[in-house]
């Protein structure tokens, strides 16, 4: 039906989608796992590397001293290392959980019939947007939550013992707001990044578990998105031992960009500008495979058969519609 | 207000699934789409409320292009399904909040079909007796257990069947779609349905019918479409249609044999039964002779029906001239 608006009752989809998330049960119990170990973190490392930060260090690096260490000329191998490898395997973790949920959302809707009373009242471009945007605020509660309980169980556990070790940990790993760009103003980057990241992965997600039936294709369907983000964090994590040179291009390349960027921005690789260009590129990469996925979204929502491959949606998209 | 179905067309490749079908109905009543299976039925209403593209044609609601902003539309799927781990109630509320149905409203609305439907004890569960044990322990788990909110999967198909009625009518809309809203129910619970279906045509409301039930069809459609293979055979009037047929089915029981009679008289036994006979006469004239000798010949009637051929019967030769 031509509907009120291709927007119209995101913001329904939205709340259901939220709140079922978090009423299911297996979800709960994973949000209090990780939370759990996010708390116990501190206090159980303490116990076995607390009250000697030169441990601590050495656990980690050869760099012996902190003040080895600031005296180093220029954002060594370490440093840029470090801060990409972990932000992006946190991209990924996000991206991963992300994707998972939507086909299985999506799939959930396919498998039992549900699709053609939800598109009575709804365009399914709405219908999945809505979607996307419930489970990324769910796993990015997931995340931040994780990283609060962290970050109090890190106070906390300061207060009864030493916890100067995972500060030493940091440094010997090159990760230090003394000159790298970290603070509160890499964190929004970050966040940026990574909720763009997520959005673009996302969608393509949705198309992949679209073009399937049943539960069965989950894990297929699962595979498409999941290649993709392996490729963008394999990229970067090859890349980073050329040093700055490449920055540039990898945090303007559409996919990768949201992986590369925020660490390039935190080792001084890129500033502001190119980092802005960055969120650009990936705006307008959401933009048009949102609007391509619009054109498919209809037909394969409607498709009741085997698993359409991604070279078939992609022709779908960018032809006429089909369906069965 | 009307609805008129204008050369509606959908095309699979080379195939032709719905080929050039147009309907009105200009006033409040029950038009019925019937046809053998695959024959276009469920891909006409898709079209009609949008989910497939059309090939060609238009659908009109008042003379503008059907939407959700001039119609309101209910629509129980030939597919039915509900979310089979979430609760019914919040299904309800979600759904009708798609439609336009403010929370409050739809409780109330809920409420009312619950009861109309009794479905009360899977929607509200609290006001189902609770077993009387007489241990407080077990009494206890199962108050528990009876106050716990139902899910779609803990209920037998056709109980889900009465939820998915109640998304259909939620909006109480104008324009209702019934894609074979019988099927599968028991007796009882069709009695239920059928008593819904007719305080909606009581109420003005416009319906779309779909249906291998013929003779539930019968009851209720004033006007129908048959498919076959993708193209309307026979459009009309149901009462027109009977009567373009001509009285030419005959009921007929007797005390005594009366085949030599019938048969002296040309009539055609199709069935015959301890004296109990349905026949296919030419008219009214061929079943009043046959009448006159039966009495002549001094046979006691007990039953001489005379009536025009049943759906059934219409379809079954409509759609076998055009195997044949």
């Amino acid at each position: 039906m031509n509907k009120k608006g291709a927007f119209t009752g995101i913001g329904k989809v939205y709340k259901f989608t939220l709140s079922q998330l978090f009423k299911n049960k297996s979800n709960l119990i994973s949000f209090g796992i990780f939370i759990l170990i996010a708390l116990l973190a501190v206090p159980v490392m303490s116990i076995f590397m607390g009250g000697d930060a030169e441990s601590g260090l050495a656990f980690y690096t050869e760099v012996s001293t902190m003040e080895d260490f600031l005296n180093r000329d220029e954002v060594g191998f370490d440093s840029r290392y470090f801060i990409q490898y972990g932000y992006s395997i946190l991209v990924m973790i996000i991206c991963v959980f992300s994707c998972t949920y939507i086909v299985r959302s999506i799939l959930e809707e396919k498998s039992s019939k549900l699709v053609e009373t939800l598109l009575v009242s709804i365009k399914s471009e709405a219908m999945i947007l809505g979607k996307i945007l419930a489970i990324i605020t769910f796993v990015f509660s997931m995340i931040m939550l994780m990283i609060i309980s962290f970050v109090l169980s890190y106070f906390v556990t300061g207060m009864f013992t030493d916890t100067s070790f995972i500060g030493a940990a940091l440094a010997g790993m090159g990760i230090s707001a003394d000159f790298l760009n970290i603070g509160p103003g890499l964190i929004v980057i970050a966040i940026i990044s990574a909720l763009l990241a997520c959005v673009l992965l996302s969608l393509i997600a949705a198309l992949s578990g679209a073009g399937c039936s049943n539960m069965e294709d989950m894990e297929s369907a699962n595979m498409a998105a999941t290649m993709i983000i392996l490729a963008c964090y394999l990229a970067v994590v090859f890349v980073t031992p050329f040093g700055s040179t490449p920055a540039v291009f990898m945090s303007l390349c559409p996919f990768i960009s949201s992986f590369a960027a925020p660490a390039y921005y935190a080792t001084g690789d890129i500033g502001m500008g190119i980092m802005i260009a960055s969120w650009v590129i990936q705006i307008i990469s959401i933009l048009l495979i949102h609007r391509l996925s619009g054109r498919v979204y209809d037909s394969l929502i409607m498709y009741n058969g085997n698993r359409l491959k991604v070279g078939k949606i992609m022709s779908m998209a960018m032809g006429r519609k089909e369906g069965k | 207000m009307s609805l008129v179905v204008k050369n509606l067309k959908k095309t699979y490749g080379e195939k032709v699934v719905v080929d050039n079908l147009s309907f009105e109905m200009p006033g409040p009543g029950v038009y019925a789409l019937l046809g053998t299976n695959g024959a276009g039925k469920t891909t006409t209403i898709r079209m009609i409320l949008n989910m497939l593209a059309r090939d060609g044609g238009e659908v009109l609601w008042n003379g503008r292009p059907l939407t959700t902003d001039n119609c309101n539309v209910g629509y129980l799927a030939e597919e039915r399904g509900l979310y089979p781990k979430y609760n019914l109630m919040d299904q309800l509320i979600y759904f009708a909040g798609l439609r336009g149905v403010p929370k409050a409203e739809a409780k109330e609305r809920i409420k009312y079909w619950a009861k109309r439907l009794e479905a009360e004890e899977y929607l509200y569960p609290s006001a189902s007796p609770a077993p009387a044990l007489e241990e407080k322990k077990k009494y206890k788990s199962a108050r528990k257990k009876a106050f716990k909110p139902k899910l779609a999967d803990q209920l037998s198909k056709g109980n889900q069947q009465k939820i998915q009625f109640m998304i259909a009518l939620i909006s109480d809309p104008e324009l209702i779609i019934l894609d074979e809203p019988l099927s599968g129910l028991d007796p009882v619970n069709t009695d239920l349905f059928k008593g819904i279906i007719r305080e909606q045509i009581a109420a003005g409301k416009y319906l779309i019918m779909s249906s291998h039930q013929m003779a539930t069809v019968e009851e209720f459609c004033t006007d129908i479409t048959i498919l076959d293979r993708s193209k309307p055979v026979l459009q009309g009037n149901l009462n027109e249609i009977k009567k373009s047929y001509g009285r030419v089915n005959l009921h007929l029981k007797t005390e005594q044999d009366a085949t030599h009679i019938i048969e002296a008289q040309g009539a055609k036994i199709l069935t015959e039964k301890e004296c109990e006979y349905q026949l296919k006469v030419t008219g009214e004239e061929q079943a009043n002779k046959l009448l006159a000798e039966l009495i002549a010949a001094g046979i006691m009637v007990i039953t001489f029906d005379l009536r025009e051929p049943s759906l059934h019967e219409i379809f079954v030769e409509k759609v076998g001239e055009v195997h044949e």
